[in-house]
């Protein structure tokens, strides 16, 4: 549910980190916090168990150039990933634009990312979403653990676990969010699909 | 009235084992370059007391997270190591011909971490970080970093405190959450409450509140009330980890609960364990 100022020619949109529990997206925000230009950034505020597991929700607010003469400007949240917090999941996905489910690459995540996913298809036809009509896209996170003693997920198993739970697969993205490859391409390319559906809401209307 | 049960259930369970596993190669790498130094200190003749600490606190800590990964060659590998760093800390041995040795076993464990992290450009923060890493680390070794330890007695003894205040006329239900919504002790007559959600959300929302608090110069709040039309809310801290969770029905007079939670908060502050670490 994108917020439209056609006074202050501004577009606001809401996109959410979701996915399983320590898999890395409060690390997604706090790397894009540490690397974009303060200029375009607003204060990354985080609701959590004294800065370790997220509680609530990551917030960072970010200004992401103009389209057609419009300031584009994107909400960044995560949610809390331990199950137990499935309540408070639902509150920060009401009026979502955008999602981008960061799945974990290690071998014992499998299930696990599977049921976040599933837990994301729940939640947001709760809200009366449906997933396979929401902008959204994958990213494998902890790339980086390739090559070494952590049995990591191959790109395809985990593409076939996950994209083949949607009805159209979606844009998979590798990252190592620690470390930042793949972190500004996820977000770029959610950006990209967000604003366009956006885009096409407001020329359909 | 007050209901039996007690639920306390590490609500994180499992993540830390997630953690430690996807930070394993970094600890390995960190320990890899001590290691090294510390070789060539002694091959130096220099004091290595202090890096020998730091090494063996490393290896103890990978040794509990490679139980997690059942990989035989990193396990035999991480147990030469220590009876190495246990001799060389000893002070035995430690003749050119050990050290060689002991060099020459880093390669191995080189290996297993994979890909070496490139240096971050703030090395500064880097540090803090992995120190703080292996501090977590250290933690997690005894199976969970909450630290959270509520013995039977002490669960029974806030339990009984509950159950007497909640026999005030108007008391639906009382609990004791901790700051990350783990529903400690819960007693009170509707069954139909969904007693781990309510906490979870509590916690979150007293969070949020905080963050309100700070944004007005405040530190916190120390409690919340929310009216219902037929039953309220009341939140409010016992010292800085713990919230007291009461539902009452809007018969029963705000002045007086608030009297009764401010007692029994600070009896229970006396009663509820302090976080270890």
């Amino acid at each position: 549910m994108a917020f439209i100022n056609k006074s202050a020619k501004e577009i606001q949109v809401k996109i959410v980190f979701y996915g399983p529990g320590r898999c890395g997206k409060t690390t997604n925000l706090l790397y894009i916090n540490q690397r974009m230009n303060a200029k375009f950034m607003g204060k990354m505020i985080s609701i959590d168990t004294r800065g370790d597991k997220t509680l609530f929700f990551d917030f960072l607010p970010l200004q992401l150039g103009k389209i057609r003469g419009f300031n584009i400007r994107v909400q960044l949240y995560t949610v809390p990933g331990q199950v137990l917090y499935n309540e408070s999941r639902k509150m920060v996905l009401k009026g979502v634009d955008g999602v981008v489910f960061v799945a974990d690459s290690m071998e014992v995540q499998r299930e696990a990312n599977m049921e976040s996913l599933d837990n994301l298809r729940d939640n947001l036809s709760e809200d009366n979403l449906d997933l396979d009509e929401l902008p959204l896209v994958l990213q494998f996170n902890k790339r980086d653990l390739e090559g070494s003693v952590i049995p990591v997920l191959e790109r395809d198993t985990m593409h076939n676990d996950l994209n083949s739970m949607l009805k159209t697969p979606v844009p998979v993205l590798m990252a190592s969010a620690l470390q930042g490859p793949g972190v500004f391409e996820t977000l770029r390319e959610i950006s990209k699909i967000t604003i366009k559906s956006v885009h096409y809401k407001i020329s359909g209307q | 009235m007050p209901a039996p049960e007690v639920v306390f259930k590490d609500i994180f369970e499992g993540a830390d084992r997630i953690e430690i596993l996807g930070k394993l190669p970094s600890i390995l790498w960190l320990y890899i370059e001590a290691a090294r130094s510390l070789v060539n200190v002694s091959i130096e003749g220099g004091e290595s007391g202090e890096s020998v600490t730091n090494a063996l606190k490393m290896l103890s800590v990978l040794e509990q997270a490679s139980r997690f990964v059942s990989n035989e060659e990193l396990s035999k590998c991480l147990e030469t190591h220590s009876r190495m760093l246990g001799a060389l800390s000893s002070g035995e041995l430690v003749s050119g011909d050990f050290l060689e040795s002991f060099k020459m076993e880093l390669p191995k464990l080189e290996r297993m971490a994979g890909p070496r992290p490139e240096p971050a450009a703030d090395l500064g923060l880097e540090k803090r970080l992995l120190e703080e890493t292996l501090e977590k680390a250290d933690k997690i070794k005894t199976g969970r970093s909450a630290d959270l330890v509520v013995s039977v007695d002490v669960l029974d003894d806030i339990r009984n405190c509950l159950s007497s205040a909640a026999e005030t006329q108007g008391i639906s239900s009382i609990m004791v959450i901790d700051n990350a919504g783990t529903l400690i002790v819960h007693v009170g007559d509707r069954v139909d409450l969904d007693a781990v959600s309510l906490a979870a959300v509590s916690a979150a929302n007293f969070a949020a509140t905080e963050r309100i608090a700070r944004l007005i110069g405040e530190r916190d709040f120390v409690l919340l009330f929310y009216k219902g039309h037929n039953e309220s809310f009341h939140f409010s801290r016992i010292g800085g980890e713990f919230i007291i969770v009461t539902i009452f029905d809007n018969g029963l007079s705000l002045g007086l609960l608030r009297l009764k939670i401010a007692e029994l908060s600070q009896l229970l502050d006396q009663k509820l364990p302090r976080r270890q670490g």
